[in-house]
């Protein structure tokens, strides 16, 4: 157990910068208290896996993270044996007078064995924060192959038979919802929601990640960034991009948003020449909105 | 709320039941956490912790965590009617529930079964540009939904046994399996000589989408057999069909049988043969279905024949989606079989752009043109 009170995940979470909400605190929270691994969805650029790396930070220990994508396999992710070194071996030891399971006591050894991350989750003394990115990516026999070391804490290789966890590591689960998750991995964890900010915590992102941004700045962007993800796009803008922008603007000395700069800098926020052009057409409605005046070309 | 006098983990196992009823997948796994978690004085101290509390628990989908809220609200303000879970309706309830009946069944089903329809009739008629074969006695019912079986059965290995880019075979040949190296050359050489390859085959997954409006009666009874026979081949299909809505019907056609699938459809589908919206059944396809089925490995089917009266430019915006996210849009167009057809419809032009193949569909010949096709 890693938290004494809900109040100490939200402080914790803060001190590394990174701003929660009522829901993330909980789930975290319960998600410690439990043991049970933590599966976070929402659109891309919201949080989901900063979440994984402060809660390293918080827990002094490592993160191992397995970044998922079509055609991961079992052995990318569990283990694999040292094929070469194992015919090495048995090269070496061809001449000696090893019975067969001598010989094969001798090649299927923990030496021979590599560990990848899922097997190197739970054999480590001290419990790190596992973290299994964009499963949605992955095939859904990978999925399958989850469940046993979600749910017993152990992964079973044929050759030496079932490796139990040392510790159980920290399971943080994220998925962009490319594909739906099977409804067996769901119900092995707790269940987190991250959606687009709202303008005071997005606002309050800019504000701590940004240091020395100008205040009407960092206002009319968050402001700008809440119209623009209600427009029809391709790619939403995130957090990422509201960062980004605002890293730009502020390193700029700009202090407040004019039309022609929003123009020249849409590219930073949006990723698709639809978007801008989309975009570039609804500025003026989009100012409007947002309370920005604009300056008329004289 | 909370400090009722009645026990509290009986409202906790109610509220699940309560949340059963609301197609939440709350079981006693979900029931045993949540009472391990308020041992937790923390938890119970505020309503608003207890409530994330059990969110955090019973929520294992975003429709699921959107729509927690309003039921934990609506649980708790009616806490008799749900805890015996026989929520009655109003009469006003009733009433609107009345209204919204639809169409006497028998009606629909005498039209998809020409006015033949009786208990003993278990599969659909023909389409009727499919009679043909049935006046020269070569295809009763079961021997055309039969042979629609095996062809469609050949489609879908050709669509399942077609590789990843990144496994294919080229000049350059795949990752060396090892194990599988070990096994060829372990009784009849010493030394590793055979080398194996890694081949991976992708995991298809089909979306059908079949348009059911007045424009496709011809074709609609064939079309549905064809969905059938792809649901029972290849059961991670998805099926829909769409007129002026979309309607998602592949729990109804993974019945039993094809005359109990259709019974369902009918009685799902509203508007069967009214007008037809492509462009918004599409968006509802894409906004509500998108994030599960569409993927670089979907092949998206479409078949209709691009008849449309409402708005094109929601068509070419959602089909640029589709054509974005899936693996390959395939548009099947029973009016193809007319030499001289041209894809002039509003529809279809705005569609064109974004369909890797359009090929017509309106009876067996065509089933085999398509699986010669390159799929």
């Amino acid at each position: 157990m890693y938290w004494n009170s809900l109040s100490e995940v939200s402080t914790q979470l803060e001190s590394k910068n990174y701003i929660s909400t009522d829901a993330i605190n909980m789930s975290v929270y319960l998600s410690a208290k439990l043991g049970k691994p933590l599966l976070i969805e929402g659109p891309p650029g919201v949080g989901k896996t900063e979440i994984a790396k402060v809660l390293a930070e918080i827990y002094h220990t490592d993160l191992i993270r397995l970044q998922c994508y079509e055609g991961l396999s079992v052995e990318q992710a569990i283990y694999e044996w040292d094929y070469h070194r194992q015919l090495l071996a048995l090269k070496l030891i061809e001449g000696d007078q090893f019975s067969v399971q001598e010989k094969e006591g001798l090649i299927f050894d923990d030496k021979y064995l590599l560990r990848r991350p899922l097997l190197q989750s739970i054999s480590m003394d001290k419990s790190p924060v596992l973290l299994l990115d964009e499963l949605d990516r992955a095939d859904e026999e990978f999925e399958s192959f989850l469940l046993e070391l979600l749910s017993d804490w152990q992964i079973s290789i044929p050759e030496i038979g079932s490796i139990q966890a040392v510790t159980q590591p920290h399971v943080i689960i994220t998925s962009n919802r490319t594909r739906e998750l099977s409804e067996a991995l769901r119900r092995r964890c707790m269940y987190l929601w991250l959606d687009y900010p709202t303008l005071e915590k997005e606002q309050e992102i800019v504000r701590r990640k940004v240091p020395g941004i100008n205040e009407v700045l960092s206002t009319q962007i968050c402001a700008f960034m809440q119209e623009v993800r209600h427009m029809r796009l391709n790619k939403v803008p995130s957090i990422a991009e509201t960062l980004d922008w605002a890293f730009a603007l502020s390193g700029m000395h700009i202090d407040y948003l004019e039309r022609s700069m929003v123009e020249d800098t849409l590219g930073i926020i949006l990723k698709d020449w639809k978007d801008i052009r989309t975009a570039q057409d609804s500025l003026s409605e989009l100012f409007d909105k947002v309370g920005v005046i604009q300056k008329l070309p004289s | 709320m909370i400090t009722r006098s009645t026990n509290l983990s009986d409202h906790i196992i109610a509220f699940c039941r309560f949340l059963r009823e609301h197609h939440f997948a709350t079981g006693t796994i979900e029931e045993t956490d949540i009472l391990r978690s308020i041992l937790d004085e923390q938890i119970l101290r505020h309503d608003e912790s207890f409530a994330l509390c059990l969110k955090s628990h019973l929520c294992k989908s975003r429709k699921q965590f959107v729509a927690f809220d309003d039921l934990y609200h609506s649980y708790w303000r009616e806490l008799d009617r749900a805890t015996d879970s026989k929520i009655k309706e109003s009469e006003e309830e009733k009433q609107v529930n009345s209204q919204k009946k639809p169409p006497p069944i028998q009606e629909i089903k005498d039209w998809l079964y020409n006015g033949q329809n009786d208990d003993t009739h278990d599969i659909a008629k023909e389409s009727a540009i499919s009679a043909t074969h049935t006046q020269n006695g070569l295809y009763t019912d079961e021997r055309e939904l039969k042979d629609i079986f095996y062809l469609v059965n050949q489609i879908i290995q050709k669509i399942a046994n077609r590789r990843s880019r990144r496994y294919e075979h080229s000049h350059k040949r795949g990752p060396i399996d090892i194990r599988k190296s070990i096994r060829k050359n372990l009784l009849s050489h010493e030394e590793i000589i055979k080398l194996s390859h890694k081949v991976k085959k992708k995991n298809i997954k089909v979306v059908l989408l079949c348009d059911v409006s007045k424009s496709m009666d011809l074709y609609s009874r064939f079309f549905i057999q064809f969905m059938y026979a792809f649901k029972r081949l290849m059961s991670h299909s998805e099926l829909f069909v769409f007129s002026t809505k979309l309607y998602h019907i592949t729990e109804e056609i993974d019945s039993n049988s094809l005359s109990s699938s259709l019974d369902m459809i009918i009685q799902k589908v509203h508007d069967w043969g009214s007008g037809t919206r492509i462009g918004e059944s599409l968006e509802s396809f894409v906004n509500d279905y998108g994030h599960r089925c569409l993927n670089s490995k979907t092949v998206v089917f479409i078949l209709s024949d691009g008849w449309d009266t409402g708005d094109s430019e929601l068509i070419s915006r959602h089909m640029s989606i589709i054509h974005r996210k899936a693996m390959k849009v395939i548009w099947l167009n029973p009016l193809m079989q007319n030499a001289e057809w041209k894809p002039e419809v509003l529809g279809m032009n705005s569609a064109l752009p974004y369909i890797d193949l359009l090929l017509p569909l309106y009876n067996l010949d065509s089933i085999k043109k398509l699986v010669k096709a390159n799929l």
